[in-house]
């Protein structure tokens, strides 16, 4: 299965993502554990890419989807200006948890969601993420 | 997402419905002050219509939590927590920030 939805990025949208990936999923016969996983670490993905990458202005973000073999790719990529969001640090989780609201969870549960992240700049310069989970077929 | 708000003699349920994400967030965060401005501090987060939480939700709850306990004055508690937000919570360190009761009768009835 291979498929794709660009949207703007804005934080209305991510539900717009979320709903694309958990249909295509489903239809594809990926345990709902699964994908509920890659939503997670997706919308958490493409959050950063809205505040930290656009900082909430207008753009777009590309969302590709591939399953195929018991491994699903979620591949995000962005005009924001160049931004790796693997560089950010996660939150400190030796510090007590009501000192560390304020950022790097969703770095965290992004991480945690799925198996793989890498971060690459396209050709044409554009910020790519690349998101992968493996499951049991 | 849909909230709804009850006021309870020795406390305040909270019950959102839906989604919570960095989009909707900011509405529980909301609905959640405007408790805490009226002064009330006890409150109960029935969390058991809420079928996707992100980060930006987390945040909301420990925020809130932050607030009540300071000076002793309240606390936020957790109740019908579905197993998906559960691991949220536990990946980002915070089940130790929150008594979670398995229903709101057990959870108002603490206060």
């Amino acid at each position: 299965m291979q498929a794709g939805l660009t949207v703007q990025a804005a934080r209305e949208n991510l539900a717009v993502l979320r709903d694309f990936i958990s249909a295509r999923l489903r239809a594809d016969g990926v345990p709902t554990s699964i994908s509920d996983d890659v939503v997670q670490a997706v919308d958490e993905a493409a959050c950063n890419i809205i505040t930290h990458g656009y900082q909430s202005q207008p753009g777009s973000i590309r969302l590709e989807l591939v399953c195929d073999g018991g491994t699903i790719t979620a591949r995000l990529t962005d005009q924001a200006p160049l931004f790796d969001p693997t560089q950010l640090p996660p939150a400190k989780k030796d510090r007590p948890p009501e000192e560390r609201a304020a950022g790097g969870m969703g770095v965290l549960l992004m991480r945690a969601m799925v198996d793989s992240i890498s971060y690459r700049v396209t050709d044409d310069g554009n910020n790519e993420l690349t998101l992968q989970k493996r499951y049991q077929t | 997402m849909e909230i709804t708000s009850t006021p309870y003699k020795r406390c305040d349920l909270v019950k959102p419905v839906g989604r919570i994400d960095s989009g909707t967030a900011p509405r529980l965060q909301e609905a959640l002050n405007l408790i805490t401005e009226a002064g009330r501090f006890k409150i109960v987060i029935d969390l058991s219509g809420v079928d996707f939480m992100s980060s930006a939700g987390l945040r909301v709850l420990v925020n809130t939590q932050k607030n009540c306990k300071r000076f002793n004055r309240g606390e936020v508690v957790l109740a019908g927590v579905p197993s998906n937000i559960c691991a949220s919570l536990d990946l980002a360190g915070f089940v130790p920030l929150f008594k979670i009761f398995d229903d709101v009768t057990a959870a108002v009835g603490y206060f």
